[in-house]
């Protein structure tokens, strides 16, 4: 089904769907099993579908130097990604227009995604944890954001579909929280991933453990983390999305199945899984009916073409052999269109071809979990640097009567040592070394510090807001002469005032687990792109920081009228009744999950009302 | 001779036992001896072969408990010392511990000969391992005639290693003994995923829903040979496919069959071989306990191996001194509990930096 570049047959589809990561690849695949002919276009490069040309990006990741997310997947001059190394202190008034994003700031969006096939599921951790009720009515609830146009009980069926769809693994009685519940008799496909030592320590020691957010107490609970990575199959038959299933296979690496049928802890999630028992789309492009989607890689979809009646009537896109080499033009014609190359991705489409905009909201509402975190050396060994990114984290903190004054937050309690904060075992061997501590001296060091160190982060919840949003300017085009995202982005004292709280957070956590104050941290020494000092609540200042979480929201949101939106609850446009705007920017508010698996819940959904209208 | 008795039959299951754990050493040397990267196709095969050998051992051990026996695992003979021959075969060829080399698939393709079209089943001094376990299939019928099956198959179900709890990946699933019909299922899927079914080249998985696989032997040939099987291959016409390619120079040159002794005047690695053989004996421990009425252990067993996987690549990357260019090797010698104290923990790799959590 693949072609290296494209040359349109002139036929015409019932779908075309742009962009081959987890969402197109998921309405690729359900189209497609109900027989609709299908056309898949991804701007990147087809790598990555045989076990030997994964290989290759395991191989790029162990040689590169600087190992950011991006790192194994070579840079496609035509159809670029933006790097986290890109994204530089914004100077006032002065665009960033190092790579591909042009930051206008005033903060960086400091979040990446990847185009090639498979997406950026090719690199993200694999937390798949689901919304909460609340987050679906944070206007009504708390009087704040925006309501969805549905509800969480309305996602229910198809939360379960996804989840067995990409696999994830946990215990459902773990994520019952806040009113969030699951089906009788349903389960997760595969039990959860056994937390680590780290997580126990922090459990045990803060058993019981309240804080205080807005004049309320809340638990600090930690509990497992639900993720789309392979561990202990359940077996038992369950039914999902009506469909009756007997148990789950775990499917291991694409091309060498024995691979990657379980999690081995190679602690490598991001960028790269070296065994493939964490979920990549790859997985799913492996179970396309191929003869009814053809997949054309290496086509950069530029423009939708508007019928006077309001349809879609084409897509023009350009196919490349050589990277940043000559392009060809082309065009494809389908009854239904579906965007689901990325929120940002998909917003300039929709930009370029002046569609879909009547409500003014395209690119708008730019969202992500603005990620903080804090940490801190313990005095006993935590086991650090085993195991995937996460295994635990504290939910408890995800909803309640605060967010009428300041955000949620999902708190991350890393597997991997200080991480983010000086790149271990790397930087602290390097540290050492300029230093002139080698030998047997640096070895007893690392082995002393490396398993003590904790780092614990906070995905934090933003607002919509309007002016922070995805923009094109005829100035700003990459090689394939294609618009670059132009970034305005800000994060509001919403946001801000919850690290705030954070920090406090932090500080109870520590204090519970016997940390000694010295021994804590909460800015960064280096100094990042974005710290800022802010003034809080309780008027003091407080010297603030963030990085991306890797999460872009909101650019194409649906709504309940055409007036705020961009798409209906089915991700359909309001401007055209053939097209379809899918995948996280569809989301109206950013909770505390990690979106991915509500993008996917919301796009199973989604195809049910493609296929009503192509029957 | 036929296995006349029960107690005969349990004492052949645990020399299959013995006979299974045998290939995997010296499968697991040629695999290690292959850096992380490079002849792709031939580790992987390895990899497949040795992971259906573990599949067959748990099977043999279900077999053991299912007719009322105890698998003997940590225990001195049940480790060979190698070169060694098969146990129990009739001593045709020596088994070593070689590097991945021409040497090492010829080894590897003599274990995994299929039998002859109409060879006598033999449970002792076999020439095949196809015909000692033709003899366990035969006593098996045999047997459950002469004491009935409730009471040949009394061992308790509860020491059944089943479904996919426990054991994962690598060509199959546990099968769980409890009468003739699933004793004759395993004994079948371990002789046909060795030497084929019925004397095609595929080793009939289908039923697990797993690819159709090659069965060991020719999937060794296509290493042996630098050629894939087509689907319309037979073992006449040999591998008529594309070529697979195969870097005989792309592996640790590490020293055959290594034992910690040799390494007594160099204190750094002899301590680093008998680490290793301390972590493969414990691993022995752990499935024994398992295999003897704790399938829970099983899970301890997993992080165990890979331990000495790292182990045993750190090993073969060292240079054995022997003036020959040779490495050193993991020895798979058995220590005994009382001089296992801790075993120490294996080195992990560095794992490296990224800066978006992009989770």
């Amino acid at each position: 089904m693949t072609t290296p570049n494209g040359q349109d047959d002139g036929e015409r589809y019932d779908a075309i769907v742009i962009g081959a990561g987890p969402i197109g690849a998921h309405v690729a695949r359900e189209l497609g099993a109900q027989g609709k002919r299908v056309l898949l276009l991804e701007a990147g490069r087809a790598s990555g579908v045989t076990y030997d040309s994964y290989r290759s990006y395991v191989d790029t990741f162990y040689t590169a130097v600087v190992k950011e997310p991006n790192a194994p997947y070579p840079q496609n001059a035509s159809a670029p990604s933006p790097l986290s190394t890109d994204i530089l202190r914004i100077r006032k008034g002065t665009p960033d227009l190092v790579g591909y994003q042009v930051e206008m700031g005033p903060q960086g969006f400091g979040s990446t995604y990847l185009r090639s096939l498979g997406g950026t599921s090719l690199h993200w951790l694999g937390t798949a944890p689901r919304f909460l009720p609340n987050d679906f009515r944070l206007a009504t609830t708390y009087g704040v954001g925006v309501d969805w146009p549905l509800t969480y009980d309305d996602l229910q069926e198809h939360y379960c579909e996804a989840e067995w769809s990409i696999g994830v693994a946990a215990n459902k009685e773990d994520q019952e929280r806040f009113g969030a519940w699951f089906p009788e008799g349903y389960d997760y496909p595969m039990e959860r991933v056994p937390m680590s030592y780290s997580d126990q320590v922090i459990a045990k020691a803060t058993n019981g453990l309240t804080v205080e957010l807005a004049g309320r107490s809340y638990p600090v609970k930690v509990t497992s983390l639900a993720q789309a990575r392979n561990s202990i199959p359940r077996t038992k038959p369950v039914r999902v999305g009506g469909v009756e299933r007997n148990g789950y296979v775990p499917r291991g690496a694409v091309g060498q199945p024995e691979l990657g049928q379980r999690c081995e802890g190679n602690a490598s999630c991001i960028p790269i899984c070296p065994v493939q028992a964490k979920y990549s789309a790859l997985k799913t492009l492996a179970e396309v009916d191929r003869s009814a989607v053809t997949l054309l890689t290496q086509a950069i979809a530029t423009r939708l073409h508007i019928a006077p009646n309001g349809r879609i009537e084409s897509v023009d896109y350009l196919t490349y052999d050589a990277e940043g080499g000559p392009l060809t033009k082309q065009t494809a014609r389908a009854t239904i269109y579906v965007l689901a190359g990325h929120a940002v991705e998909n917003a300039k489409l929709l930009l370029a071809s002046n569609a879909a905009n009547s409500s003014d909201q395209v690119g708008r509402n730019l969202m992500d979990h603005p990620f903080f975190y804090t940490w801190a050396l313990a005095p006993q060994s935590l086991g650090m640097f085993r195991g995937p990114g996460q295994t635990s984290g504290v939910e408890s903190l995800r909803d309640g009567d605060f967010r009428r004054d300041f955000a949620a937050f999902r708190v991350d309690l890393g597997n991997w040592g200080w991480d983010i904060v000086n790149f271990p075992p790397d930087g602290d061997v390097t540290g050492r070394l300029a230093k002139n501590i080698f030998g047997r001296k640096l070895r007893a060091q690392l082995g002393d510090v490396l398993p003590r160190q904790l780092r614990i982060g906070f995905d934090v919840e933003q607002l919509p807001e309007a002016a922070n949003r995805v923009t094109i300017s005829r100035e700003y085009k990459d090689a394939a002469g294609c618009f670059r995202p132009v970034i305005h982005y800000r994060i509001s004292d919403y946001t801000w005032q919850s690290m705030v709280e954070a920090i406090r957070v932090s500080k109870a956590i520590y204090t519970a687990m016997g940390i000694p104050e010295k021994d804590t941290f909460f800015v960064p020494p280096q100094g990042l792109p974005d710290e800022r000092m802010f003034r809080a609540s309780d008027g003091k200042d407080y010297l603030l920081h963030f990085i991306g979480a890797g999460h872009h929201i909101g650019t194409h949101r649906m709504g309940t009228s055409r007036t705020n939106s961009v798409v209906d609850r089915h991700q359909r446009a309001w401007d055209h009744a053939n097209l379809y705007v899918v995948g996280c920017g569809s989301m109206p508010t950013t909770g505390t999950a990690n979106p991915t698996l509500t993008a996917l819940a919301l796009t199973l959904m989604s195809t049910k009302d493609m296929l009503r209208q192509l029957r | 001779m036929p296995i006349p008795d029960r107690d005969s039959l349990i004492q052949h299951l645990q020399w299959a036992l013995e006979l299974e754990h045998a290939t995997i050493p010296p499968y697991l040397c040629a695999l290690y001896s292959i850096p992380d990267g490079s002849n792709i196709g031939p580790a992987s095969v390895i990899r497949s072969v040795v992971m259906e050998e573990m599949l067959h051992m748990t099977l043999v051990a279900n077999l053991l408990n299912a007719v009322g026996g105890e698998p003997l695992i940590d225990d001195p003979k049940f480790v060979p010392s190698y070169p060694t021959y098969l146990p129990h075969s009739n001593r045709a060829f020596l088994v070593q511990l070689l590097p991945f080399s021409p040497e090492a698939v010829d080894i590897f393709l003599r274990i995994e000969r299929p039998a002859k079209p109409k060879s006598k089943p033999e449970p002792d001094g076999f020439q095949t391992i196809g015909q000692f376990y033709e003899a366990i299939a035969e006593a098996l019928v045999r047997l459950t005639r002469e004491y009935g099956e409730k009471s040949l198959f009394r061992g308790p179900r509860d020491r059944q290693i089943a479904g996919t709890r426990y054991y994962y990946g690598g060509g199959g699933e546990p099968i769980e003994v409890f009468n003739l019909e699933s004793a004759v299922h395993a004994v079948h899927e371990i002789a046909e995923q060795g030497e084929g079914l019925d004397h095609s080249i595929w080793d009939g998985d289908d039923q697990f829903g797993q690819v159709d696989e090659l069965a060991h032997y020719f999937r060794f040939n296509e290493i042996h040979t630098g050629r894939r099987y087509l689907p319309t291959d037979t073992p006449a016409s040999g591998p008529t496919g594309a070529e697979f390619p195969v870097d005989w120079s792309a592996r640790y040159p590490m020293r055959p069959n290594p034992k910690a002794s040799e390494y007594r005047d160099r204190p750094e690695l002899h301590r680093l071989m008998v680490a290793f053989n301390r972590e493969y004996s414990d691993l022995l421990r752990t499935l024994h306990v398992a295999f003897n009425g704790n399938p829970e252990a099983l899970l301890d067993a997993v992080p165990r191996m890979y331990a000495l996987k790292y182990m045993a690549q750190a090993l073969m990357a060292i240079p054995s001194g022997h003036g020959d260019g040779s490495t050193a090797g993991p020895g798979f010698e058995y220590v005994p509990p009382t001089a296992r104290a801790a075993a120490p923990t294996a080195p992990r790799g560095a794992r490296s930096p990224q800066s978006d959590r992009a989770t």
